[in-house]
């Protein structure tokens, strides 16, 4: 197929996709921007830009298909490609999720980009790039639960474990996070564990414009930032233990108060 | 640049600003897709001077090098506050300087490795609180067996520690990346004066200490193990 007929059929697609533009030409640019310097050979290009290409495809498919290797079939035979069916995997449908999970990071980090300046507070801001990731899931909310049974098998639980772990981790850093302790930890735990939570009452939510979700994301985040929760739990033993062993030397005469 | 113009408004800004990581749309893709077990693994790491593309090897490397160093210097920051907690109140008021000289550069050093760990974004190791508390309880520990134990106890912490800073500047020498050249300029500044501080030891009669050998090589050990450890967890 040429390469012309291929954007047509990318044009055409897109008019039907869940997403405003084609996703394809994105990641084809971005990656022929950033520089090779350790001899990135062209023919590897292409052949990533071909799965990636399927997979955005298939993730348009996803409403109507499910997350499925049919999903990914269907994808590649309208681009062209044969389905055969070595190269669907037979995880298509953890693949899919897990592109889908990269994917909706990465446009979160895009959109969020030039409004974060605005807002004054780390907190502010990470409820927002919150709520931006959040976004990206709407689309495919219906279908969501299905994923999210998908990803607690439990051949699966390392991989989702490793993507929410990077995706609360890749939040805090774009809010502006710069702690080098053990409240690096605090904090992931604490937004992984909000952001379940509100994903999954996400999937249930009918009211208009998903105002409850709001509501709740902002509840779970007043309750965040309290002391008590982010990190001085373990700041305050690793304290009180410092201090004990102190008292300790001192009773014995080691060391003077 | 004709090919970001062909992206969405937004992207292309944030692409001409170099204000996002580019790390996840390069390469992450396949660390986690099973579906894309043969792709290219290049990630890109943003560091503050412009953009590097390092393999998936160059970047662990790289982490578990900023990661260890700020353990390191954690533990010897309360090295010395044990060894001075101990041995500063015993009236030799040349000795305290000393202690509290060293432990002022430590300092500086844990400034220098935290800022490396914010610019590249490297996971900080979760032992690190371990590492505070098990540094001071060495450095009390020596120091309650004397002041040459103590000195040996430096010693042995900063032979290991020079030894460690010496491999890390070979390995990333090797790799020839100039944005490199920060991290590498102060892994040399941090391994100087460690050095320094191992001739102070000596200098004070570390090995005159009872069971010199022992202690040294024992704490020698030590540090291997706790390096190898930090690297990892």
């Amino acid at each position: 197929m040429s390469a012309r007929s291929l954007r047509l059929l990318g044009r055409t697609v897109a008019a039907r996709s869940v997403f405003s533009q084609p996703l394809c030409p994105t990641i084809r640019h971005i990656q022929s921007s950033v520089p090779d310097s350790s001899g990135f050979s062209g023919s590897d290009n292409a052949k990533n830009n071909t799965n990636l290409e399927i997979l955005d495809l298939a993730l348009t498919k996803v409403p109507d298909l499910g997350w499925s290797s049919t999903a990914v079939a269907r994808a590649a035979t309208e681009l062209g490609y044969s389905s055969m069916a070595h190269g669907v995997a037979p995880d298509g449908a953890i693949s899919l999720i897990s592109h889908f999970m990269d994917r909706a990071l990465d446009e979160t980090a895009i959109e969020v980009d030039d409004q974060l300046h605005e807002f004054p507070d780390t907190s502010e801001r990470l409820r927002f790039i919150c709520t931006t990731r959040l976004k990206q899931t709407l689309p495919y909310v219906q279908r969501w639960p299905e994923a999210a049974a998908i990803l607690a098998q439990p051949q699966n639980v390392p991989l989702a474990m490793r993507h929410l772990t990077n995706l609360s981790s890749q939040m805090w850093y774009l809010a502006g996070d710069k702690s080098t302790r053990i409240d690096w930890y605090t904090r992931r735990s604490a937004l992984a564990a909000v952001y379940l939570s509100t994903e999954l009452f996400m999937c249930e939510d009918r009211s208009p414009k998903h105002q409850d979700t709001w509501r709740f994301l902002k509840q779970r985040f007043e309750n965040m930032d309290s002391a008590a929760y982010i990190g001085s739990k373990t700041v305050a033993f690793g304290e009180q233990f410092s201090r004990n062993l102190f008292n300790i030397l001192a009773s014995r005469g080691y060391v003077s108060h | 640049m004709p090919l970001i113009a062909a992206l969405r408004p937004t992207a292309a800004r944030a692409v001409a600003s170099r204000n996002i990581s580019f790390r996840r749309l390069q390469s992450s893709y396949a660390a986690h897709n099973p579906y894309l077990k043969d792709f290219v693994y290049k990630d890109t790491v943003r560091v503050k001077d412009g953009a590097l593309t390092l393999s998936k090897d160059e970047h662990s490397m790289i982490d578990r090098f900023i990661r260890v160093n700020q353990a390191g210097e954690t533990a010897a920051v309360s090295i010395y506050q044990g060894q001075m907690a101990i041995l500063g109140n015993r009236g030799d008021i040349e000795l305290k300087k000393l202690l509290e000289h060293m432990r002022e550069q430590e300092v500086v050093h844990l400034e220098i490795m935290d800022k490396h760990i914010v610019d590249f974004r490297v996971r900080p190791t979760i032992l690190q609180p371990v590492a505070a508390v098990g540094g001071y309880i060495l450095g009390a520990t020596s120091a309650l067996l004397g002041v040459k134990s103590a000195m040996t106890c430096t010693e042995a912490v900063e032979t290991r520690i020079g030894m460690h800073y010496n491999d890390q500047l070979r390995d990333l020498h090797e790799l020839k990346y100039p944005q490199l050249d920060g991290l590498k300029q102060s892994i040399a500044k941090c391994r100087d004066e460690e050095l320094e501080h191992l001739d102070s030891a000596v200098d004070h009669g570390s090995q005159m200490a009872p069971l010199h050998k022992l202690q040294f090589e024992l704490i020698k050990g030590g540090c291997g193990v706790a390096i190898w450890l930090c690297e990892r967890i």
